[in-house]
Order: C-alpha cells, then structure tokens, then sequence
C-alpha cells in the first residue's frame, strides 16, 4: 500500500466507525423473498403465455447483434411453433408436501394458500375462456371477480364462484366448503347447493340444504390461522392434520385411543404447545421421540 | 474468485432455489450494511436489498456464473438506490423543499460533535463522489472490515487493483474534506 498522510491515516480511521442498523432477520427474510420468488415464477409462466403471440420477436432480437438477425428470424419460426404446440398440452402443477404452506397469485389475480399436503392443477389457458382447476388437500381461495365463473373441480364435488373467499377441504377423510365471503355454489353428478357468507358444509353429507351449517368459529379456517379447531373430532383426524403440518408421525399405544374425540382450539404456531394442548384435552399422556409421538 | 461460489452460481442460473438460498445466506448481511450506508434508513435498506434478491431471481437465466456475485448484486442496489433518490428528488421538488443533506445538525451548533460531523462528512463524500467500484471497495475495506485480498477474490480482481482503488478513495475524501480537517 502507499504511503498514507496524516490526514489520509485520520479519514481512513474514520470512515470505519459508522453505526449501521442491524439486519433484518435473514430467515424472516427469505421466507417474504421466497413468496416474491413464486408469485414472479407463475407471472413469468404467464407473461410467456401471453406474449407468444407478438412480443417475443422483439425480446429475442435485442439480446443479439445486428448480423445475426437472419440467423435468428429464420429459428422464429421454430421458436412460435414449438411453444404453442407444447403449452396446449401442458398443465401447471403446483404441490405442498408435509409441512409446507404456500400462497401464490393465479393468472387471474385470485390468490391462493395451499396448506399441507395439497395440490392444484390447472391448464396453462387458465383465465382465457375458463378458470377451472382441479384440487386435492386443502386449499383457501380468493377469488378475483371475472367474466367466466371459477370451477373448482375435486373427487368429491364441484365449487363454482364468480369472486369471493371460501375454503376447500378434500382430503380423504372427507369433504368440507366453508365461505368467507360471497356466495359459492357446491354440487357434484346429482345435488347441488348454494353457500352464502358465513356458511359451511360439512364432512360426509349429502349436498342438502339441511345439512348446511354456520361457520361456529371466528378465523375460519383455522389453518390460515395457525390454529387447529376441533368439535368432537376424531382424534385420529387431529394427528393425521399435525402429521401434515408438522412432518411428524403418531402412534398409539391403544388402538382405541384414535376414537377419543377432541373439542377444542389449539394453537399450532409450535410442535411443543400443540402436543401439550392434546394430551391436556385428551387425559393421555404423549412421549416424543425424534419424529413419532407415541400417545398412551 | 472462489470456485464454491461459481458452483452455486451455477446452481441459481438452473433454477435450483437451495443454491439460491446459499447465495442469499452468504450474502444478505454484507448487501444489507452496503445499502444501509447508503441509505441511511434501516426499513429501506431492508426493501432494497431484498429486492435486489428478487430480480437476481426473476434473472437468474441470464446470470453468468464466472462473475463475481457480489458485484452484480451491488450493481443492482446501487441502481434501486439511485431510482429511489430520485424519486426522493422529485418528491421534494414539487414540495418546493430542497433540504441540505448533512447540514441538520447546524441547527445546534451546541450538541456538534466534531467527530460525528466529520464521519457524517465521510459517508456523504463516498456516496455522492466516489465511482461505484471504487465505493463498492471502500465500504467493503472500512464497514465490512474485509482485507484487500478477500476484497479482490470478492469482486474478482487484483489485489493491486483494489489497493489502488482505496488509495483513490482516501485521495477523494482528503480532498473534499479539507474544511473538516
């Protein structure tokens, strides 16, 4: 290094003692970024779909020099050809394994919050002459208001909506709709019925108005919130949901301890508090070991 | 420039979020105190440099893996941090109000703590004078605390270069901190 002046020796000493705020929390922080990172992903996804049919030629020809124009405008052609013929046939697929929980944006604006072990498709015309999808799991729904009604399509039933907020639950423990907001109309081959704001349909029944329900609870559905409600649930039910939560898996001691019901709202922000919650509802003692829980 | 982080880079430019996540682990600290110096607003740091995070995503296709990674997300911020100063600049332009940076603390002359004044004076010489490899090297070598040779395996240049460059900044600064001195 060159010699440095006094002056030069004092700035150098300086410049080093500033006070920086400390940074945000890295794992806080990725976990926005990595929401950011799919909602872009599917605009991307989008932006390729609708643009395939002017723009790319113009994407295309900036990146390349002058000369290499002919080259390029004759694969064009190719280039036009080729995604058509292949984004007709192809879907999108988005999946939540164990533990997982995303929200993310449709092509429509309508967005989406998968929770565990859950998975929706829809074609990649999604939002031009339809908005079907098909799902398995669980998923909430905020539908955009749009021109063609929103289907959603499950093993067990069809729900169509034109814009609203609802959940679907279509496990294979059964089939459940409940409504936040508008109006959501469920049927399947035979039956159909209309849910209005604050309204539910419950597992195992037929699609009858006598079997609708109101929403009991505040923050439906609990799963959005962090929270697992339980009305005389099965307490086999309850672990198969904090299986797909948290990753882990249970045991019994007993076989007939899968028939206890619960009652009750839990907190499931953490493992730990969730465990406790169960084993003071239930009277059962619960030992933890690695990923099983073993309940006596 | 080190070959862990041309295999990751790799990794980014394939779509592979676990290197992504590297990247951001490795990185996001030193990016946020960088902006932050800039800035000189914690919150707006903290957008900046996960927006910075963000398009490295949204371009990760076009991402060339032999280049220093830290120079490219110091380019992008330091584009988003000239975006925002001048939407700052208009802001204030139609407000009529043009406030003097730096000059706050006239306002009591009692509480003037010469030090704190003359550092003020620093970080503002280094933002608005220095070019941005030569402030990239200055605020890694006096506010990251690295040395010259892990500034050049960093940035992907000499250590001579770098030396030169910190020498040029003390020459800058020198020169227009005469009042202060």
């Amino acid at each position: 290094m060159k010699k440095l002046d006094d002056i030069q020796k004092l700035i150098w000493e300086r410049s080093a003692q500033v006070e920086l705020p400390s940074p945000p929390d890295k794992k806080a922080v990725w976990m926005r970024l990595s929401q950011h990172m799919d909602i872009s992903d599917i605009d991307i996804d989008m932006n390729q779909d609708q643009q395939r049919i002017a723009p790319p030629a113009q994407r295309f020809l900036s990146k390349f020099k002058p000369r290499m124009t002919y080259a390029v405008s004759l694969g064009l052609a190719l280039v036009f050809a080729l995604p058509i013929a292949y984004d007709s046939l192809t879907t999108e697929t988005l999946v939540t394994q164990t533990t997982d929980f995303r929200t993310l944006q449709l092509p429509d604006g309508s967005t989406i919050t998968l929770n565990a072990g859950s998975q929706i498709k829809y074609k990649k015309d999604f939002n031009t002459d339809h908005r079907s999808l098909t799902m398995t799991g669980e998923v909430y729904f905020n539908v955009k208001n749009g021109n063609t009604p929103f289907v959603i399509q499950t093993n067990q039933g069809q729900v169509t909506v034109l814009g609203t907020s609802f959940n679907v639950r279509s496990r294979e423990d059964g089939f459940e709709v409940g409504v936040n907001e508008g109006i959501v109309k469920v049927s399947n081959d035979s039956k159909s019925v209309i849910l209005h704001k604050g309204q539910m349909i419950g597992i195992d029944s037929n699609f009858d108005e006598k079997n609708l329900q109101n929403i009991s609870y505040t923050n439906y559905p609990d799963w959005m919130h962090e929270k697992l409600v339980c009305e005389q649930t099965p307490l086999s039910e309850v672990c198969d949901e904090i299986e797909r939560t948290f990753g882990i898996s249970f045991k019994f001691a007993n076989p007939s301890l899968s028939d206890i019901t619960v009652t009750g709202v839990i907190d499931a922000q953490d493992l730990n508090t969730v465990l406790s919650t169960i084993s003071l509802l239930t009277q059962h003692e619960f030992k933890f070991d690695g990923d099983t829980c073993t309940i006596f | 420039m080190a070959e862990q982080e041309q295999i990751l880079l790799q990794g980014l430019k394939s779509s592979d979020k676990t290197a992504f996540h590297q990247l951001f682990s490795d990185f996001h600290d030193t990016l946020f105190r960088f902006v932050a110096y800039r800035v000189q607003d914690g919150d707006l740091a903290e957008d900046i440099t996960q927006e910075t995070f963000l398009r490295v995503w949204r371009n990760r296709e076009s991402i060339q893996p032999e280049k220093s990674f830290f120079s490219l997300i110091a380019r992008i911020s330091t584009n988003l941090c000239y975006d925002h100063f001048r939407h700052m600049e208009v802001r204030h332009r139609h407000e009529d109000f043009l406030p003097e940076f730096g000059k706050s603390h006239f306002d009591d002359p009692e509480a003037v703590n010469q030090a704190a004044m003359l550092q003020e004076e620093i970080q503002r010489v280094v933002n608005d004078k220095l070019p941005d490899k030569c402030r990239n090297i200055f605020i890694l070598s006096r506010i990251e605390g690295k040395s010259n040779p892990e500034i050049a395996e960093l940035l992907d240049l000499s250590v001579r270069t770098v030396e030169n460059q910190i020498y040029r900044a003390l020459k800058v600064l020198k020169k227009n901190l005469k009042n202060y001195l």
